[in-house]
């Protein structure tokens, strides 16, 4: 099952609160989409709490130079049609939906 | 047609002045869904406004959202006086359809006013509708001022998404 998400799933599911959790047949964690497993959140908060709270994360102009580059993509210009993004989160979504009913 | 897009509308026909930011604003500027993360979220920055507020409460009502402060349903009534006391202390409120769909309605961007993000904001359209979004350097240089845990997360996921272009601009 999780070949089938292939790197988005690995991506998201190992990652992050803010990016959803692909929960298959036997997931431990059938909480809400998204959450991350209980165990993760622990030590992310035990590390934010070592390390003395929020850290502000200084960018590099690369990565900023990177940034401003997509912001500049004709496709990102003002009143492009964008319902191609929604969709596809929703398709996503779904597929993600569905996949906890197996099993 | 989802209840994202009955929202969208619904905001948008009370004039709420809002733009997207989050991770459901970064997606917008994905070139494909490849570069998109996948999220129910959805992450909307206002102003300190209380009756701008007042507004977005009602577009959230309207297509059925619950509305929560914390982990407490909002005071009723949803009036300007609690609209008031939301923005003096500059709390989040939630709307949710308890579903896993979440809309968080902030009034704080770490590092920006809302002037200013507003400004310099895009308008994409999505199903024909007007959505406001943050300029992406905005909400990347926002995640890591904030520097929570999974802001930072998310700045390490999506540098490595945009692996190749940044190597292009760290030249040789």
């Amino acid at each position: 099952m999780r070949r089938v998400f292939g790197l988005m799933t690995l991506r998201v599911a190992c990652c992050a609160p803010w990016a959803k959790r692909a929960g298959g047949a036997g997931c431990e964690y059938p909480g809400r989409v998204g959450d991350l497993p209980p165990d993760l959140e622990r030590i992310l908060a035990q590390l934010h709490d070592e390390l003395g709270g929020i850290r502000p994360e200084t960018l590099s102009a690369a990565y900023l130079a990177a940034l401003a580059e997509i912001e500049q993509l004709p496709c990102n210009q003002d009143g492009q049609d964008k319902s191609w993004v929604v969709e596809s989160q929703q398709r996503w979504l779904d597929t993600i939906k569905n996949s906890r009913l197996v099993g | 047609m989802t209840i994202q897009n009955d929202l969208l509308r619904s905001l948008g026909g009370l004039g709420v002045r809002f733009v997207t930011i989050g991770v459901w604003g970064v997606n917008l500027y994905a070139r494909d869904v490849s570069f998109a993360f996948v999220t129910q979220d959805l992450d909307l920055f206002l102003p300190r406004d209380p009756e701008n507020l007042l507004l977005a409460w009602k577009a959230c009502e309207e297509v059925g959202l619950e509305l929560r402060a914390g982990t407490e349903p909002l005071d009723e009534p949803h009036d300007l006086f609690v609209a008031q006391a939301v923005v003096q202390r500059t709390a989040l409120t939630r709307a949710t359809d308890g579903r896993g769909f979440l809309v968080d309605l902030t009034l704080v961007m770490a590092g920006f006013e809302f002037d200013e993000v507003w400004a310099e904001r895009r308008v994409f359209q999505v199903h024909g509708l007007d959505v406001p979004v943050a300029r992406l350097t905005h909400i990347a240089r926002s995640k890591a001022e904030a520097g929570r845990p999974k802001d930072r997360l998310f700045l390490a996921t999506h540098k490595e998404m945009l692996a190749d272009l940044i190597r292009r601009h760290e030249g040789p």
